[in-house]
């Protein structure tokens, strides 16, 4: 085959013919003020609110405030180099993030560039931060669970899938590692978990990267951060460009968990830019609409209709209360968006009930339907048990000689209170879970020794294991439990082989009870 | 609150812009403060001067009479309001105002127009043609700008809307285009 030249030429020569310039109209507008991550700009008379800005710098800003001489902006990336007088130009666009599968397993920014040094992240589309959430028509109620693996919650606030539970509690009470147990247990749930850190310190955040690398869970998830180095703006969009991330794949037919840590940090950058642009100040000094600021990016968590695709995106927004004030502004109004709230108590923590969650005071609005049959029945009234031996607790402190009734339920809180312990980064399956709240609730733990108890789990867990397989496998497959004499059967015989390493002890204590009932 | 400079340039030069218009004497008007702005700019300190409590009343009235007295009578209350609510300082920005507000009745627009080399005044013609089309004008006035770190081309600014065909864009738009891909 022989190129023809003349051919080439003649048709580049045509096509150099018709290379026309095409200039641009910009609409330009010029810097007035600049400072703190926000900037006032003169002129812009048609910008319109939410619209993306280039500075000359190259910066971008996005219109904010649109007063009657000038314009508010906020400024995502260096600001130290905008000068007064310096002009600011009209995009027409909004502001949008990448989204896509691509970004799976990447470590990004807010504005979806990726900062883990794994190069560019090659995605095809993207979204717009700020989107309408989902209205009636193309919902409906959650259903299906979302197993976070700590028996803490599965059992006592179960979460369903496009549920908006809230994870709420002071400094230092294991808020994160709810979030890194439940995204280590989403693996080979179909699940796509999106973690934003927000204001969090970048050594924590490479922390949690490191354990979600070590668990194999970066495979499907995305971590988006806005350190507390970044201006403001940062922290104040990177809920919604995590949101934008997500809703990609709930169009699409998938599943998301999106963690907001913590949303305390996002109000306050909030404030700030708020303060800044001199909007009025509120409660707390918030500007007025910081309710709106959380209401809408949560509405945007939802479980979509079938038509749509049945996908469901689920929130857990984190919340720092200062010395366990949840009467606070920010607190109060992310409760009332929230369906439920999981409370972490310090006092819990530091007594070693780890996770310190809260029995009494954690709700889930959900409730019930996001759990599976089994788990349904043996945790049932758990809830309820484990408040009243709370109450009871206190009573029982005073010493005083206490009916055998009392005593009972004294025992069993006790060992519900052991049994709903669970160590960092172990979440559990499922049917193990309902297993152990088996055992629980059927009184097979009541007689081994509290400070054994975590032993007896281990150790019937391996037995179910290697001796029980199909009995784990039921629960996993159906969701109900087995027939009850299958499972008595299984865990008597575990017990016979169980030594309590202080049986002899034990046994006198039961005779003595038996005596004691005898008469 | 404070109103800012450019709330005050504009709420007087609407004022005036108005009595003008039912006086029909817009035109002189903008003479006038054409030749206010005139004398502003060459006296730096003028407005600060007239606005400044450190002087007394006694120290302006000269200076203020001396600025009035060639101004027809409706200018002369003008200035004497101005000066009597102590905004003399943001009078550039009420000619400012005004004199946007008198272009955009006649349909004249202001471009400033950026280029390597001066225009020639045939150039200067053919543009401000292309430009009265483009911008939908009666008449473009244009200043000429020579700055030679735009390489080439023109780069024509009016209010707020910037056409860019300078080779120096042209080549930072390059620029990005090849650190995108």
């Amino acid at each position: 085959m022989s190129i023809k030249a003349e051919e080439i030429s003649a048709l580049i020569k045509q096509q150099l013919e018709h290379y026309d310039d095409q200039l641009v109209v910009d609409e330009v507008g010029t810097v007035t003020y600049v400072g703190d991550g926000i900037a006032r700009a003169h002129g812009l008379d048609n910008v319109m609110s939410n619209e993306l800005l280039e500075f000359s710098n190259g910066s971008y800003g996005v219109a904010q405030n649109l007063e009657t001489n000038d314009v508010g902006i906020i400024i995502f990336g260096r600001f130290d180099d905008i000068r007064e007088g310096d002009q600011v130009k009209r995009t027409g666009r909004i502001l949008q993030v990448p989204v896509g599968e691509e970004m799976i397993g990447r470590v990004v920014n807010p504005l979806g560039q990726p900062i883990d040094g794994l190069g560019e992240i090659k995605t095809t589309k993207t979204r717009p931060i700020e989107f309408k959430a989902p209205g009636v028509m193309q919902r409906q109620s959650v259903s299906e669970p979302l197993q976070t693996g700590l028996k803490a919650v599965d059992a006592l606030v179960p979460i369903g899938r496009g549920q908006r539970e809230l994870v709420i509690g002071d400094r230092k009470t294991g808020k994160t590692s709810i979030a890194i147990d439940t995204i280590i247990n989403q693996k080979d749930q179909n699940m796509i978990c999106i973690y934003v850190a927000i204001g969090q310190k970048e050594s924590t955040v490479k922390n949690q990267i490191e354990t979600l690398r070590k668990y194999g869970a970066m495979d499907y998830t995305i971590v988006l951060t806005a350190g507390p180095s970044e201006p403001a703006p940062m922290l104040y969009i990177a809920p919604y460009a995590g949101s934008a991330m997500g809703e990609e794949f709930m169009y699409n037919g998938k599943h998301v968990l999106i963690v907001f840590d913590d949303l305390s940090k996002q109000a306050a950058a909030y404030r700030e830019i708020s303060l800044l642009l001199r909007r009025p100040p509120g409660r707390e000094a918030y500007p007025g609409d910081v309710f709106y600021l959380h209401s809408r990016l949560l509405e945007r968590s939802a479980k979509l209709s079938d038509e749509l695709g049945g996908g469901s995106m689920t929130a857990l927004p984190f919340i720092e209360t200062q010395a366990g004030d949840i009467s606070a502004y920010i607190p109060t109004n992310v409760i009332s968006i929230t369906d439920g709230q999981i409370f972490l108590e310090s006092d819990l923590f530091y007594s070693g009930t780890r996770p310190a969650i809260d029995a009494g005071a954690s709700v889930s609005r959900v409730g019930g339907a996001a759990q599976i049959k089994a788990m349904k029945k043996v945790a049932g009234t758990l809830r309820v048990d484990l408040a009243s031996y709370r109450e009871l607790e206190s009573f029982a402190q005073f010493g005083s000689d206490l009916d055998e009734a009392t005593q009972a339920k004294l025992n069993r809180g006790r060992r519900t209170v052991e049994v709903l312990k669970q160590p960092l980064h172990k979440p559990l399956p499922v049917e193990k879970q309902v297993l152990i709240l088996y055992a629980l609730t059927h009184g097979y733990i009541d007689a081994v020794p509290v400070d054994q108890i975590q032993r007896y789990q281990d150790e019937l867990f391996s037995f179910f294991d290697s001796n029980h397989k199909d009995l784990l496998d039921s629960i996993h497959k159906t969701g109900n439990l087995p027939a009850e004499k299958d499972m008595n059967a299984a865990i008597d015989s575990f017990m016979s082989g169980f030594d309590t390493g202080e049986a002899s002890e034990d046994d006198t204590d039961q005779t003595d009870a038996q005596a004691n009932g005898a008469n | 609150m404070a109103l800012d400079k450019y709330t005050v340039g504009r709420r007087y030069a609407k004022a005036l812009f108005e009595l003008s218009d039912e006086h029909s004497n817009l035109e002189a008007t903008y003479q006038e403060l054409l030749a206010i702005r005139q004398i502003f700019t060459e006296n730096d300190d003028l407005g600060q001067i007239l606005t400044d409590t450190r002087l007394n009343l006694l120290e302006k009235k000269p200076i203020l009479d001396a600025l009035k007295q060639q101004f027809s009578p409706q200018m002369q209350t003008f200035l004497q309001m101005v000066f009597d609510y102590k905004r003399m300082d943001d009078i550039l920005f009420m000619v400012d105002y005004f004199e946007k507000m008198y272009d955009e009745k006649n349909k004249t627009v202001l471009a400033t127009v950026t280029t390597t080399v001066p225009l020639t005044d045939d150039q200067q013609q053919r543009l401000s043609d292309r430009l009265k089309t483009r911008f939908d004008a009666n008449s473009v006035e244009i200043t000429n700008v020579v700055d030679t770190s735009i390489m080439g081309g023109v780069i024509v600014r009016t209010e707020d809307k910037v056409i860019d065909g300078s080779i120096k864009t042209r080549l930072q738009k390059m620029r990005a285009l090849l650190l995108n891909n």
